[in-house]
């Protein structure tokens, strides 16, 4: 089947079976790597990316369902020079990654929920991050690098 | 402490970029040319011999290149925690495809194919036949004489005794109190994000295996020995690895990806579905102890007696050595002037045990300290008072071991974190009776430094410097996503003042790295990050040495600064560039240096954890409302990096106490084998946790540093138990702390309260 | 093998579609449910139809007497509506507790009355509510059932639930819902409630009172014994600990047997408390 559908801000027009999962889909015909399997149910989030600004798991979807929408995967975040987002430059400066293998699902949930509430608490942030299992912290350098993208505060708390 | 220029700073991890851009590539995200995809088929049923394997119909699917299983592959047996060639007393119990399934998840089968779809069709028309075969999935089962044998020489492994008396500190007194109790803790999963994932590829008489895995040397010790090939012609490398905590420690699945690869001379790809690894791979040990233990009035310890049952689950794997290891925990934190043990490791039909964060502290501390607890409640004693009477102090020795306790500081975690947590006002509040009640509870733990006294705790490391002067450490580091990259970064930087951004430190591979005993035992930090310090301190004495003879003075007489050796006598200079490219040129000479260091120490890192909960008494749930964990970790290299693990340590903690368990029912059928039914604590509802280091130094460690990362996972668990009990009056001690045992035993103690009247 | 995959875009596409499915035939909105069992290898369907397509299934709409959702209508969208929080705030409230965010971002209403786990969020809600649903088939027939029909019978091959139609209540009749998982967040139900009742702020007293409990049974159940304590009750505290003791009891009716029960029998007196609380707020 024919998909359209943009990628990272590209329109494209790719030929797959539309019953491919959207994760494999991303990972083998786009050659997207970033996005990452966790657990194939949609429970670890690692797989999230971002359709027409929403948070989705990408295992939880099949390609043909991606007909006339708009994709956003982790390769998308940062800005028009090439160089890192906001937030995954504060992903970095809080120390938000270690192991880094939830970190792509990680951005996504963050930059979704950052596209439809700029000024998020941090309930509103732990929420919208619940779907996303981190094994290496305990999710608050996470929240911190969030909330210092959303209200602009730049020290770390240790 | 001196301020240091990069030793304790605070730096991310060295490459957040490529992790942050999904530009980092792990094994399940490498493809190689004419690559073929593994499928594993493992046991749906816990016990049952396998009478036959049709694999003829799956064979027919197009795209389906082989399916292996017990009969047409080699019949040699392995242990798949065995990382060294010489153990001796290793158990080899198990095939890389099995004959008799004994546990759900026991690997029957796998199918290679083009592509994963291909390979699961396929693993679906294999058609079995078993025989049933009696399951027990209970360890104390298995101890009965007449339980069915899972393995040919029955179900008890392995059993063990321990007598330690401390003649440096003997307790000259008459026993007040003896205290027992006993105290169950589960199996419980690592959930590493990601899962276990490999690639094997046989070309031009070499096998290479990429691994994210914690020992390459083990992993060719294994496949070496299991095929009969020398082991320079198996290449191990070490790619980057999304988590692990001890799951990716053991040598799983690297002998079916590299016969796959050498059978049909194509790369061979396996990547775990999820389920594949909550039941295929490792898990906690499961263990039940009971202690019996004999006071002083004041508190003091006089004789401790620790029973301990290991459930090894199908195959032995690492618990003779997990059992002998919880021999000597006690003895590392607390003075026990007598102190006896008795083991026994037993085989059931449940997940294969092996290695998590922690290896054995956890499981033998947790149930020491929920012990401790209700001891000091007998006793009348305060908790954290009682805890002072009896632990370690700077200088003691093990008396498992006679090993030197080096700087243990566990006094001052216990003093500190009592202080900050205002402990004595909390835990002397008047009790809730309402709907919600909340308690305090606190716990101490200890954890070695590394493998000493036991023989192999090696690292060697090669240091260059190239001909620009920049750095290169060739290290067989294993990376497991804590940071041990960076923190020998900041080591080498340290000694020789350069940033850690511009020192190249490389991991694990076979053909290129020197030997490293791998990540494990808490040895990284303060076995190989001495290693690398000394060899980056030698390595800088070289370079005044033949500095000294362009700068005509002595190598006493040389500073270090901006990447230059500078005279103290003269304005005399020589850049690293310079140093490094005359020599080569002009002298033929390359700045290139060699170390292998044992470790000859293992001091304790301690902890204490002071916690309060609120029990919601209708629902069970329990919310974590303060945590303070106090930490003595010598001194932190990479600060941000050590509050970032004891988070994380304390995260898996409170999951071991309220939550995680990888449970069976009768029939040895797994309940919970996916994320849906198995429960983390997730950003909802993890609290913020406070964390406070004690930085005071240790002899050996690198900068005076020692290991953190499964330190600090050690005491919250029995800390939250202990706060719940406080809340409820109660003594549960049979972990999880699920909401169902929580009602229950409210529930049991209301309709106790009732029939008193 | 994969599926084939139809994806209709308007209701006469949908019944050429409806017509071709087999009994292995799959419906798809969202997928959340039936993507993972084929990854699992648990489902192998022949044809996934999706119907997410078909504005029919998309919409949320006031009527003179009820307010229609579409089969497709995601939980976020549902919890974040403001005609579905103003009217039906037991709807909103269980779509809101649905899984993750990401879960909620695709998983359907209509997937939810359809895939009919015991756990089902939606299932105790739309119950209390007396909510239709539209069910068509590949004849074009629309036709009107109730979803405990639905729960019970299920669908034929070639049958689909469209849309939802949900009565609009009186004024003082107010729904509520609550459910208790094994965390805060993202947890299938061990139990979960809704309340739908009338309220006279002149009397102080509850009337008529809807209550399902679900995750007790193979569907949700009528709360009988703790909707007879409400009934011509006040919400005074003595009435609330009848009313828990009361659905305490309808748990041991209804699963006696069950290794759950002396969990459920206990956990149960705390969704009463949580729902109560929220149905008192509702009245203020």
């Amino acid at each position: 089947m024919q998909i359209k559908f943009s990628l990272n801000g590209r329109k494209l027009c790719v030929d797959t079976d539309p019953a491919k999962r959207l994760i494999d889909f991303l990972r083998e015909d786009m050659g997207l790597t970033g996005t990452k399997e966790g657990c194939g149910e949609g429970e670890c989030g690692a797989c999230t990316v971002i359709v027409d600004d929403k948070a989705v798991s990408s295992c939880l979807m099949l390609a043909g369902q991606i007909n006339n929408k708009s994709i956003t995967t982790v390769e998308g975040l940062g800005n028009k020079n090439g160089g890192l987002s906001e937030l995954q430059k504060a992903f970095i400066k809080h120390g938000a990654i270690q192991c880094g293998y939830c970190t792509p699902g990680m951005l996504m949930s963050a930059s979704a929920l950052l596209r439809e509430n700029t000024k998020p608490t941090e309930k509103e942030i732990r929420t919208a991050l619940s779907g996303n299992i981190c094994r290496c912290g305990d999710y608050s350098a996470i929240v911190a690098a969030v909330l210092e993208v959303a209200t602009g505060e730049k020290e770390p708390k240790l | 402490m001196a301020d240091l220029n990069f030793v304790g700073k605070s730096f991310p991890i060295d490459n957040a970029e490529d992790k942050a851009t999904g530009c980092l590539l792990y094994a399940s995200d490498l493809t190689f040319a004419n690559m073929l995809v593994m499928k594993l088929v493992l046991s749906n049923v816990a016990h049952a011999k396998i009478l036959s394997i049709d694999i003829s119909k799956a064979l027919k699917i197009p795209g389906v290149k082989a399916i292996y299983h017990h009969w047409n592959t080699p019949a040699k047996q392995y242990n798949t925690y065995r990382k060294l060639p010489d153990y001796n007393d290793i158990i080899e119990d198990r095939f890389m495809y099995t004959d008799t399934a004994r546990f759900v998840g026991d690997v029957i089968a796998s199918v290679v194919a083009e592509d994963a779809e291909t390979a699961a069709e396929a693993a679906e028309k294999i058609e079995f036949s078993f025989a049933p075969l009696p399951v027990i999935v209970s360890a104390k089962t298995a101890l009965e004489q007449d339980s069915y044998p899972i393995h040919q020489k029955g179900n008890i492994v392995f059993t063990t005794e321990a007598h330690y008396k401390d003649l440096k500190h003997p307790v000259e007194t008459i026993e007040y109190k003896n205290v027992g109790m006993s105290v169950s803790t589960q199996k419980m999963c690592h959930v590493a994000m990601e899962t276990h994932a490999y690639l094997a590829d046989y070309k031009n008489g070499m096998l290479t295996i990429w691994s994210p895995t914690q020992g390459i040397f083990g992993v060719r010790s294994i496949v070496c020995d299991l095929f009969g090939m020398p082991y320079n012609k198996v290449r191990v490398i070490k790619v980057p690895m999304g988590g692990s905590f001890g799951g990716k420690q053991e040598f799983i699945y690297e002998p079916h990806v590299s016969y796959a690869a050498m059978d049909l001379k194509r790369p061979v790809k396996l990547h775990l579905s999820r389920r594949d690894a909550f039941i295929g791979t490792i898990c906690r040990t499961g263990v039940d102890t009971n202690f019996s233990v004999s006071f002083a009035k004041d508190g003091r310890i006089i004789s401790c007696h620790v029973d301990c049952l290991v459930d090894a689950g199908g195959y032995v794997g690492n618990s003779l050595h997990m059992l002998n290891a919880m021999k000597g925990k006690l003895t590392r934190g607390y003075h026990i002037p007598d102190y006896s043990f008795n083991g026994k490791v037993v085989y059931t039909n449940t997940a294969f045990s092996g290695g998590m964060r922690g290896w054995g502290s956890p499981e033998m501390f947790t149930a020491f300290e929920i012990f401790m607890d209700k001891a000091a409640a007998e006793l009348g004693i305060d908790p954290v008072e009682f805890r002072l009477h009896n632990v370690v102090e700077p200088g003691d020795e093990n008396t498992a071991n006679g090993v030197s306790l080096g700087n243990a500081r566990g006094k001052e975690c216990l003093k500190v974190g009592r202080k900050l947590f205002n402990w004595d006002e909390r835990r002397n509040r008047v009790r809730d009776f309402g709907r919600f009640r909340r308690g305090v509870g606190m716990a101490y733990g200890a954890h070695n430094n590394g493998m000493f006294s036991q023989p192999s705790d090696i690292s060697t490391m090669t240091i260059r410097m190239n001909e620009d002067g920049s750095v290169t450490l060739q290290t067989s580091l294993h990376e497991v996503g804590c940071g041990s990259v960076r923190a020998m970064q900041i080591i080498a930087a340290e000694v020789l003042g350069i940033a850690p951004d511009e020192i190249v430190v490389t991991e694990g591979d076979t053909l290129y790295t020197p030997y490293d005993l791998g990540s494990y035992g808490s040895r990284v930090t303060y076995v190989a990050g001495e290693c690398l310090r000394k060899t980056a301190s030698d390595f800088l004495m070289l370079l005044k040495k033949y500095a000294s003879h362009y700068l005509n003075c002595t190598t006493g007489e040389i500073c270090v600064r901006d990447k230059k050796l500078i005279s103290n006598r003269s304005d005399n200079s020589i850049s690293y560039q310079e140093l490094a490219t005359k020599l080569l040129i002009n002298d033929g000479v390359e700045l290139i240096h060699t170390e292998a260091y044992k470790s000859r120490t293992n001091p304790g890192s301690y902890l204490a954890n002071y916690v309060e909960t609120e029990i919601d008494t209708f629902t069970g749930l329990v919310k974590i409302t303060d945590f303070l964990s106090v930490n003595d970790v010598g001194r932190a290299i990479n600060r941000q990096m050590v509050y970032n693990q004891i988070k994380g340590g304390i995260q898996m903690a409170a999951g071991y106490a309220l939550r995680e368990e990888l449970s069976f029912d009768k029939n040895g059928n797994v309940k919970n084998d996916r994320l849906s039914r198995y429960h983390t604590f997730n950003a909802a509802d993890m609290p913020n946790v406070r964390v406070e280091l004690i930085e005071m130094g240790e002899t050996n460690g690198p900068f005076g540093a020692k290991g953190v990362g499964e330190a600090s996972t050690i005491a919250g668990t029995a800390a939250i138990v202990n706060a719940v009990n406080n809340a409820l009056g109660t003594n549960l001690s049979n972990l999880p702390l699920t909401p169902e045992k929580i009602v229950a035993s409210i529930y049991n103690q209301r309709s106790g309260d009732e029939k008193c009247r | 093998m994969r599926p084939k995959m139809l994806f209709p875009q308007n209701m006469a596409e949908l019944s050429v579609s409806l017509a071709q499915m087999t009994e292995y035939s799959r419906i798809i909105a969202g997928g959340t449910d039936i993507i993972p069992a084929m990854h699992d290898g648990r489902i192998h369907p022949d044809l996934l139809v999706d119907i997410s397509n078909i504005y029919e299934t998309t919409e949320i709409r006031e009527l003179d007497d009820s307010v229609l959702v579409g089969a497709s209508v995601c939980f976020s969208i549902l919890a974040e509506s403001q005609l579905i929080n103003n009217h039906f705030p037991a709807v909103a409230k269980a779509a809101s507790c649905i899984g993750s965010k990401q879960i909620r971002n695709r998983g359907t209403i209509g997937g939810n009355i359809a895939n009919a786990s015991p756990a089902g969020d939606m299932l105790p809600p739309l119950l209390a509510l007396d909510t239709d649903l539209f069910v068509f088939n590949k004849n074009k027939k629309l036709t009107t059932r109730k979803v405990q029909d639905i729960l019970e019978r299920g669908l034929i091959t070639g049958e689909v639930i469209t849309a939802v139609r949900i009565p609009l209540q009186p004024d003082n009749r107010y729904n509520c819902f609550s459910k208790l998982g094994s965390r805060n967040a993202v947890s299938i139900s061990k139990l979960n409630i809704a309340i739908n009742a009338s309220y006279s702020h002149k009397d102080g007293l509850v009337t008529d009172p809807v209550i399902y409990i679900g995750a007790i049974g193979k569907v949700p159940l009528r709360a009988s014994c703790a909707e007879n304590t409400l009934n011509n009750n006040p919400l005074s505290a003595e009435a609330l600990l009848r009313f828990a003791e009361a659905l305490s009891k309808d748990v041991s009716n209804a699963i006696p047997a069950r290794k759950s029960l002396p969990y459920k029998k206990e956990a149960v007196k705390g969704l009463a408390d949580d729902i109560m609380l929220q149905f008192s707020k509702l009245t203020e």
